[in-house]
């Protein structure tokens, strides 16, 4: 099933895993032919910067972590680091089948040259916006379109001006947990008001890096996510998507 | 609950293909605890690296993707392409200014409310302004989208006698753009 409008933001996959591979090494994987669509690779550079006020002192250190890649259109984006591949598909989301095989063909080649046999840390993450048409700008219910209720004080005039909640737990499978977020967001668009809805599935176990291991999870992990989405939406936000394609 | 979109939200929208790492950002910012006078912060990016017009496309493209889901099917991909292909560094006039963050979100409230459902041919007059033209036969509506949010356009229209119409309206708001055109008859250029 697919919804014609997902509200999908991004979809991320996240590998990691705990042996250091070289910025050569990295560079070595992104000279390969599989990644001449990307655009020129961009360093990424973390910056740690603290400040003593006390001591009055100032330190900062600086360190390439690896490189970003991005396909001429923006459509999607790969992170290459010392521990760790990311890839990205921006909005618009087309479907698992096509975001699951580009990403896992390109992990292929990363596994292969810098001989990781397997992943600390899988995540499947899926960022969603869900944007809701105002009526004549007067306020929505959110009731009315998520299943996630603030139950806090209600001394007051009942009315939400913004929120935020992150929830992790573990999920009924052992080794997979997920990070819920909602939360208030702006809208891109006038007229309307939007809520965040991120799901960020991900293991705690020992993946292989390849095989039938790796493709169930990943399978496992789709599922789950999916599961989260629908349980947490109504039928009155499912009716935003524009239906459904089989 | 009831939720108030006070439109005085204190923050940007998220940007797609990094929006993940923002939200991680915020709550890490949330859950950090500030001890005494000692700060510190992390930051990871591959932005700095890039040139002016390579780091205004991204943010065009992000801002075309943040809206991909109002948009009809294939539009937010295509308009990524022409984007880039317009905004291609070796193409691309240095002494043109940047296409305007706020004429781009003109350009994309104007596209979805008059819900056309064929893409224009896009570019810019240099002072960064985005112009969308669409042309069948000899029907020829051009609109340019203004920094100032606002839209002006001019338009050829054949209609029923053999000599054509022709108008040039001034910069008005996106929101009129619909009225304006229905007379003479949109669907032409829109397939609507």
């Amino acid at each position: 099933m697919r919804y014609k409008k997902a509200p999908i933001l991004e979809a991320v996959l996240d590998f990691r895993w705990s042996s250091e591979s070289s910025i050569e090494e990295l560079e070595s994987v992104l000279a390969l032919p599989f990644f001449a669509g990307f655009e020129e690779p961009k360093p990424r550079i973390q910056v740690d910067a603290s400040i003593n006020v006390d001591q009055g002192e100032v330190s900062h250190h600086r360190e390439q972590l690896g490189f970003e890649l991005a396909l001429k259109d923006g459509a999607e984006m790969a992170m290459l680091e010392k521990k760790k591949f990311v890839f990205v598909q921006r909005a618009p989301y087309d479907r698992w089948e096509y975001f699951c095989e580009q990403a896992t063909s390109l992990l292929g080649y990363v596994v292969e040259v810098l001989k990781v046999e397997a992943f600390e840390r899988i995540g499947l993450r899926f960022v969603n916006r869900i944007d809701i048409p105002l009526t004549d700008g007067r306020p929505i219910t959110t009731d009315d379109y998520v299943t996630v209720k603030f139950n806090g004080p209600l001394q007051d005039r009942g009315i939400i001006e913004e929120f935020q909640m992150r929830v992790v737990k573990p999920t009924d499978k052992d080794g997979i947990h997920y990070a819920l977020v909602l939360a208030t967001t702006p809208s891109p668009l006038p007229g309307l008001a939007s809520i965040l809805l991120d799901i960020d599935v991900f293991t705690k176990k020992a993946i292989s890096s390849s095989g039938p291991e790796l493709m169930g999870t990943l399978d496992e992990m789709r599922s789950l996510k999916n599961n989260i989405f629908e349980e947490c939406l109504t039928d009155q936000a499912r009716a935003l998507f524009g239906g459904v394609e089989e | 609950m009831t939720y108030v979109n006070s439109e005085k939200f204190i923050g940007v929208p998220l940007e797609p293909g990094r929006a993940f790492g923002e939200i991680d950002s915020s709550f890490h910012r949330l859950a950090r605890a500030e001890v005494s006078n000692y700060f510190e912060e992390k930051s990871t990016s591959a932005l700095a690296d890039r040139t002016p017009v390579q780091a205004r496309l991204t943010l065009i493209q992000g801002l075309i993707s943040d809206v991909s889901m109002h948009l009809p099917e294939g539009f937010a991909r295509g308009l990524n392409r022409q984007f880039a292909n317009l905004m291609d560094e070796e193409a691309w006039e240095t002494s043109d200014d940047l296409i305007s963050p706020s004429a781009l979100s003109a350009f994309l409230i104007g596209l979805i409310h008059i819900q056309t459902n064929k893409r224009p041919g896009i570019g810019t007059n240099g002072i960064g302004s985005v112009t969308a033209a669409w042309t069948e036969g000899p029907n020829r509506l051009t609109i340019e989208f203004l920094e100032s949010g606002k839209a002006s356009l001019v338009l050829t229209r054949y209609l029923d006698s053999e000599e054509p119409e022709r108008a040039a309206l001034a910069p008005m708001p996106t929101g009129r753009l619909r009225e304006v055109l229905a007379p003479f008859s949109p669907e032409v250029w829109f397939d609507i």
